[in-house]
Order: C-alpha cells, then sequence, then structure tokens
C-alpha cells in the first residue's frame, strides 16, 4: 500500500507505508486520520499535508529512508579514548551527506527533527559535530558565519577559563 | 533529486545559519561533541557559550586515574591532572614567592612540560612547613573536575586546614564514585580531636575510597576503633586503605620500630566483608574474621584486595573449615602452592572463572602480611 505526502510546496509524493511509518509524525496524523495498510480505501482518499517540508527536502528524506526502510532498530554509539560519544554514521550515509552545503543539511536536519525520523536526524547532527570538532574557536566562527555578540571583556573571562585549552 | 556540488560549501550566503537552530537540535548537536570543542564552540557567540556550558554538564567526562595536589619544599603548589598515556597533561603551578602573599601562577597542558616539571621536581622534597592550599589551586581543581571523571584525588604534604576541607566538600558535591588520597598529610593540630575531626568530615565526603598514608599523627587503638565503627555509617566507601609508617622518632630523636596491635574488637562484617579494598599495615586481624571476608567474597565471586596481619597464618586447615559452609561446599576448589614456610593457596569457584589468591608477602617493614586478591580470568590461561 502507498501513502501519499503533500509538501509546503503543494508536491505530492507517493511512498510505500513502510516508508510513511519511518517517520513518528507522519505515522500519529496517519492514525488521527484513521489511516491504516489494510484499508486501501483510506490510503487513497486521504493525503499527509507536511507544511514545514519542502519538495527538494522531501526528496533528499526519501532517498533516506528508501535506504534504511529494512533496517533494525538500533542505536549505535561509542564512546573515543577522551570520552566523546558519537553516533556511529554508516559509510552510505556519510556519503550521502558529504556534498550537502551547510545550509541544505540545516534544512534536512529541520525536517528529520519536523518528521521525527532519529536515524536520519542523528546522522546529520553527527555530521555537523564531526565538521566543529577539533576545529580552533576562529575557524568554527568562520565555518559557521557565526556572528559574534560577546563583549571584550566577555571573551577575556572565557579566555581566562579556558586557558588550560589551547595547546 | 538536488543538485550537488563537488565540495561541501558552508554556506551559500553569510547568515549564521547554526545559530538559528533550534535549542534542542543544537544540544543534541553539541552533547556529541567533547570538551576541548566546547570550550573553543564558547567563544563564538553569546548563544553558542549557553549552549557549551550546558552541554559540558552533560557530556560524558574524559576518564583519568588521577588529580594531585602537591606541595613541594620550596613552597610551591602543584595541581597535575595525569591523562592515562600521557597524552594531555594538565600542570598548574603556584609560586608562593618568598611564602609572602605574592603569587605566581603558571598553568600548562602540553606533554613536554610534564618532563621539564619532572626534572625540575627531583631537586625538591617534602616541605619542613606545611602551608594552606592556595585557593588558585582549588579553581584550578574545580575545572579538571568538571572536565575529567578522575578515580581519585592524591594530597600530598599538605597541610589539612578547616579551609581545605570546606572547599574540598564543597568541590565534591556533585562527583560520585572518587576516591580520596592523602599522603604525609599534617593537620593544624595534633589533639585526639583533630584527629576525629578530619576523619569525621573525611568520611561524609560522598567519597567511594579513602587512603591514608604516612600521616604525621599517631594512630592509637581507640584512634582506630572510633573510625572504624564510624565508617561503617557509610556504605558508599568500598576503599579502605591505611598505611602508616612502623617507625617512629622518640623524644630523643632515635628511630623505634612500632609492632603492628592487634584488634580485637569485633568489626561488623557486614560492612567490612563488602570492601573491595582493605588494606591495614598496623593492625592484626583475627584470623576468622578475615575468613569470614574470604568466605563472602567466594559466595558474591566478589573482587577484594585485602592486604592485612592476621593472628596466625591461613593454612590448608583454615581453608578446608570455608567447605563445611552449606552455600560454597562442593563449589570451591583449593589448590595449595606452598612453599617452605610461605602459605600459598588459590580458590577456584567451580564453573567460572572467579579465583581468590591468597599469600603472605613481606612488609616493607619485614612483617608478613595476608594478601588476599581475586580475579575474575582464568589465572592458568
Amino acid at each position: 500500500p502507498n501513502v501519499k505526502l503533500v509538501t509546503s510546496d503543494n508536491e505530492e509524493f507517493v511512498v510505500d507505508f513502510r516508508i510513511a511509518k519511518m517517520s513518528v509524525t507522519v505515522s500519529r496524523l496517519m492514525e488521527a486520520m484513521n489511516m491504516s495498510e489494510t484499508d486501501d480505501a483510506s490510503l487513497l482518499s486521504n493525503s499527509i499535508p507536511l507544511p514545514n517540508v519542502t519538495k527538494a527536502v522531501m526528496a533528499r528524506v526519501i532517498e533516506w529512508c528508501e535506504k534504511h526502510k529494512n533496517d533494525e532498530p538500533k542505536e549505535e554509539k561509542e564512546n573515543d579514548k577522551r570520552g566523546r560519544t558519537t553516533h556511529v554514521v554508516s559509510d552510505w550515509d556519510k556519503e550521502f551527506l558529504k556534498n550537502d552545503e551547510f545550509g541544505r543539511l540545516c534544512q534536512l536536519m529541520g525536517a528529520a527533527n519536523y518528521l521525527e525520523i532519529k536515524g536520519l536526524f542523528n546522522d546529520i547532527s553527527q555530521t555537523i559535530a564531526n565538521m566543529i570538532h577539533g576545529k580552533k574557536s576562529d575557524e568554527i566562527a568562520e565555518m559557521f558565519n557565526i556572528h559574534c555578540d560577546l563583549t571584550e571583556a566577555e571573551k577575556k573571562e572565557i579566555r581566562k577559563k579556558t586557558a588550560w585549552c589551547e595547546d | 533529486l538536488s543538485h550537488r556540488s563537488s565540495a561541501r560549501q558552508m554556506s551559500s550566503s553569510s547568515l549564521d545559519l547554526i545559530s538559528n537552530l533550534p535549542d534542542d537540535v543544537l544540544h543534541l548537536i553539541f552533547n556529541e561533541l567533547d570538551y576541548d570543542d566546547l570550550e573553543k564552540i564558547s567563544s563564538a557567540s553569546k548563544k553558542m557559550q549557553c549552549c557549551a556550558s550546558l552541554a559540558k554538564q552533560k557530556i560524558t567526562k574524559e576518564p583519568i586515574s588521577k588529580l594531585s595536589i602537591t606541595q613541594y619544599s620550596n613552597g610551591d603548589f602543584i595541581l597535575e591532572a595525569h591523562s592515562d598515556g600521557g597524552r594531555d597533561n594538565y600542570f598548574m603551578i603556584v609560586k608562593m614567592v618568598s611564602l609572602g602573599a605574592e603569587r605566581r601562577i603558571r598553568k600548562w597542558r602540553h606533554p613536554k612540560h610534564y618532563q621539564q616539571c619532572l626534572i625540575t621536581r627531583q631537586h625538591l622534597g617534602i616541605p619542613h612547613e606545611k602551608s594552606s592550599i592556595p585557593s588558585e589551586i582549588f579553581e584550578g581543581l574545580e575545572y579538571l573536575l568538571k572536565r575529567f571523571s578522575a578515580e581519585s584525588i592524591c594530597m600530598v604534604s599538605v597541610l589539612i586546614d578547616d579551609a581545605f576541607e570546606t572547599r574540598i566538600h564543597a568541590l565534591l558535591a556533585g562527583v560520585v564514585n572518587i576516591r580520596l588520597n592523602f599522603d604525609r598529610i599534617e593537620l593544624p593540630g595534633n589533639e585526639e580531636a583533630d584527629k576525629k575531626n578530619f576523619l569525621s568530615r573525611l568520611i561524609s565526603m560522598n567519597v567511594s575510597g579513602i587512603v591514608i598514608a604516612r600521616v604525621k599523627f599517631n594512630w592509637s587503638i581507640e584512634t582506630y576503633t572510633w573510625f572504624l565503627y564510624a565508617i561503617v555509617n557509610f556504605p558508599s566507601i568500598t576503599q579502605l586503605e591505611i598505611d602508616n609508617d612502623l617507625y617512629f622518632e622518640d623524644d630523643r630523636g632515635n628511630w623505634l620500630e612500632k609492632d603492628p596491635f592487634p584488634f580485637t574488637s569485633e568489626m561488623p562484617i557486614e560492612y567490612f566483608g563488602n570492601l573491595s579494598v582493605l588494606k591495614f599495615n598496623e593492625l592484626i586481624l583475627d584470623i576468622n574474621f578475615v575468613l569470614e571476608i574470604i568466605k563472602r567474597c567466594l559466595i558474591n565471586k566478589r573482587e577484594c584486595q585485602i592486604h592485612m596481619h592476621t593472628t596466625e597464618r591461613i593454612g590448608m586447615q583454615h581453608l578446608q573449615k570455608l567447605g563445611n559452609n552449606n552455600d560454597i561446599r562442593d563449589n570451591i576448589e583449593i589448590i595449595d602452592h606452598s612453599l617452605e614456610n610461605t602459605p600459598r593457596y588459590s580458590i577456584r569457584v567451580r564453573g567460572s572463572d572467579f579465583w581468590l589468591i591468597i599469600r603472605y608477602a613481606d612488609s616493607v617493614d619485614g612483617h608478613k602480611i595476608a594478601q588476599i586478591e581475586s580475579c575474575n580470568c582464568d589465572i592458568f590461561e
């Protein structure tokens, strides 16, 4: 059975029921609209509106879900030597996300967050964390265009507290 | 599908996209960073500082074996954090200039400086006059306790005064599973009340272990009795080690040897039978009490290290009595590895890799001390 998903720019995506169920948000909406896997009529006569997701982002979400639709539920985390806890991003996922510019990565993460697709959300948040990890303060600020609103006195105080931080 | 460029561009515009992410999303990203990353990003903006500050409280701290505070003969205090493998070492030196109020503080973080520091300290000894730990050292310790999950804090050759106890009590309020080691420390007074005051505050600090070595005050049998009966009210303390010099200087400056004294009081086995480390070099414990601890270790297959004098040497005849116990009868196998006058046994709990090794070793002062250690591994593999 298929489910119709409608994006904010009125694009309709017809996806497999299993893919639709990967989103907690979509699952809840289907339940609220009495749409069930065994009731084709309910699926045909209804569509799920997703006003927070655009067509371009939805296409990426569906591509990710297609790849992971048969995955067993799992929470793979590992600790590195310094105690840093990281989510394990598979090679396919790394490849999937590696060329996204940061703006698109944020949009995709926003969609994963809204749709409540935990695996995709974890992949993206870990990818962003990996972009930050090991960088110097000014490199991080420059990389993300962070507007610094700290006063010189505040900066000095932070530097004093973290004096051991810099090698 | 959307077009992909060949390399990741952070942003096509100059928008500060990361700061515009919802707070809960930022928190999840920050929780996957380490302490260094969070410190670096906290100087980027107020929002980053706020999120980093929250994440610092949540992330897993880097485990290290110990933090130490030492005073040297030139009056300097050194605070150190040793990460395992020497990858990162933190040093803070507070130089007490002319032992006056003026202080020079240096903070390092580099293995290279560790070597320099070691060379400098080789020429320094223990201070004759121990002084209060300066507040800068406590500030450094506070930082390191937030950053690392240390197994122990060692205080070496320092004065343990009221200010110390108040500061350390506050610093350890949110810390769990930490051991406090005191080596050659001094108290402001040597009266029985000073000792009891120090010991009672020490055991109420929510620590997992206490190690006291070579303290200047005299441990009388009364002090021991008071201490051991007080500690049973603090079951979170699972490691207890008191290692005192068995030599003392009399009024005429002669060095005399002190014999360990028999501890005849009946200690509550419910508490002492659950300790993972129990080491005394000054007390002689009743052999039946020690056998009871061994029995409990075998029944619970609990890892333990026990080093102490016993009223008589543990022999096969004692261990065979363990086999009379219903809980472990038929479940243990005793192997005798004794050499001439040197008892040595291993006991295996059948169907498991749990072993208990019992042997006697000479202590530095020439006394024979029972060493009972367990392990969860096949010792003959």
